[in-house]
Parts: C-alpha cells; structure tokens; sequence
C-alpha cells in the first residue's frame, strides 16, 4: 500500500496502483474459471461398528478409469471422468464435464488395508474399509461400587 | 455464440412438497446434430425405477429420487437423500413420441429425435438462364 505515496507527484503512481488492480482481478477471474468444481466427488464417511464406510458421487466414471488406495489412515480416490464420444454433435449445454480428480478421505482410526474393498452403482461408489482391531468397539462393562 | 435451441432451467417442485429432502438441479449437458437432441443428466445414486420423465404441454419435466438408507454413524459428509428436478423447454421439431431414456452409471441419456419434416432437406437450385 505505501510504495504507492512515497512519491506523491509521481504521475504514474495512478497507473502503477491501477495496473495492480487489474492483475488482481484477472487473477480472481481465471481462478474462478478454470476451477468450476471446487470439489469433486463429494463424499460421506460412516462409522458401521467394524468397518468405515467412504460413498463417493463420481456419475459417469467407469471402474477402469478409477484408482483407488489405500493408506493405514486415509483412502484416496483418483480418476478419470471421460467426455462421451460423440462425433458431429454441437454442444448447447456443458455442464458436467470431463476431467481428471483426486481426493483424500483422513480415517478416524487405522485401518486394515488389506481388507478394503469396493463397489461402484449408479454413480456411488462405496469403499468398505475394515477398521484394525484396536480401533473396532469395545462395550465396558460399568461396575457398581458399594 | 449462438442460441441453445434446447433450453433447460431449474424448477421449483410444481405440486407437492419435496418433505425435508434436498431438491437439486442436476448437472446436464445438451447436444444436437441433425438427427435429434441428446441430453445427458447426472443423477448418482438414483434407482433407475425412481427415474421420471414425463413430456407434457411442450415441457420435458425430469424428476428423479434419491433415497438415502440410514444415517447413523454418520460422520461426516457432502451429500445424502435428494429430489432431482429439472425442466427442459422442447423445441417444435421434437417428435415427442420418440423420446428414449436410457440410465447408466449414474448419467441419465434421453435421445430426443427431431421429427421428420424438421429434419434438413437438401433444396436444388435452378439456376435461371440470363
């Protein structure tokens, strides 16, 4: 803010403050556009007692185009939604997209790798991640003092 | 850029209320080419039997349910039951009754061909002698 009063006679100190401006709004203008979705694929995360649950809304993802891994205490989802392939179309209307993705779910506790699995229908995906023994539930049992 | 011929904007629930559920728009993308309009939608997690296309008074109204099992043990989370709704205005030379869905995956395919006299013709030109 102040290098542009440490001259206040310099006459280009208008444009100097202007040209940073501009910069600025452009740069807010390509951010804006060039990131349509913030987040994709939107996700859940259930606690079934045993396992994690992790659903994901990935419309239009073939399985071939998934990869999916796991670490003791995160599941990442990475893919790719392809474009249909539609030779002599115009396009009025694009909304959905084609893109690549990638996204990070952080476990509560550690997991069992090993034992994840996963199924894809109508566009949800659902990973099931077997929790490691220390972290599945244990009922205590209260005892009363006399 | 020219003018979309098909055009699409999201509707409010026209009858009844969509009780606590999310109504959503859901993303579409629209083509055409000389045989028909194709609209893609995505609707994930929806049943293929909870799917609604109904074509009446020169609207194609899409509806669609999104029923959400349980939410225990629900720790957190960007999306659950949901009300799809989506109105699109058809163009003139839609043969309505040809109007095909198709679901998988999630995206929902409705082909949409033009009927025939809208479909383009080649017109020969006479050229009138000087």
């Amino acid at each position: 803010m102040f290098q542009y009063f440490r001259d206040p006679h310099d006459p280009f100190r208008t444009f100097d403050l202007l040209r940073a401006r501009l910069d600025q709004a452009l740069r807010d203008l390509d951010e804006n556009t060039a990131r349509p979705r913030p987040i994709w694929p939107r996700v859940n995360l259930y606690d079934r007692g045993d396992t994690y649950e992790v659903q994901a809304e990935i419309p239009g993802v073939d399985e071939k185009d998934l990869e999916l891994s796991a670490t003791g205490e995160s599941l990442t989802i990475k893919g790719e939604r392809k474009a249909a392939s539609l030779e002599g179309y115009t396009v009025h209307r694009s909304e959905r997209g084609a893109f690549r993705f990638a996204r990070t779910v952080a476990l509560p506790a550690k997991i069992d790798v090993s034992g994840v699995s996963a199924a894809l229908k109508d566009g949800i995906l659902t990973v099931t991640l077997p929790k490691r023994p220390e972290s599945k539930p244990r009922s205590i049992t209260v005892k009363a003092q006399a | 850029m020219s003018e979309p011929t098909l055009h699409s904007h999201a509707t409010k629930t026209p009858s009844e209320p969509a009780s606590e559920r999310l109504v959503v728009a859901p993303a579409v993308d629209i083509f055409e080419n000389q045989d028909g309009y194709l609209v893609l939608a995505d609707l994930p997690g929806v049943d293929g039997d909870a799917i609604d296309v109904r074509f009446e008074e020169g609207e194609l109204r899409l509806a669609a349910r999104r029923d959400f099992p349980g939410e225990e043990g629900r720790l957190g989370g960007e999306f659950r039951a949901a009300e799809y709704r989506r109105v699109f205005r058809i163009p003139e030379d839609v043969d309505a009754a040809g109007i095909e869905a198709g679901f998988k995956g999630g995206v929902l395919s409705l082909r949409l061909p033009k009927s025939k006299q809208a479909k383009p013709r080649k017109i020969a030109v006479t050229a009138a002698k000087a």
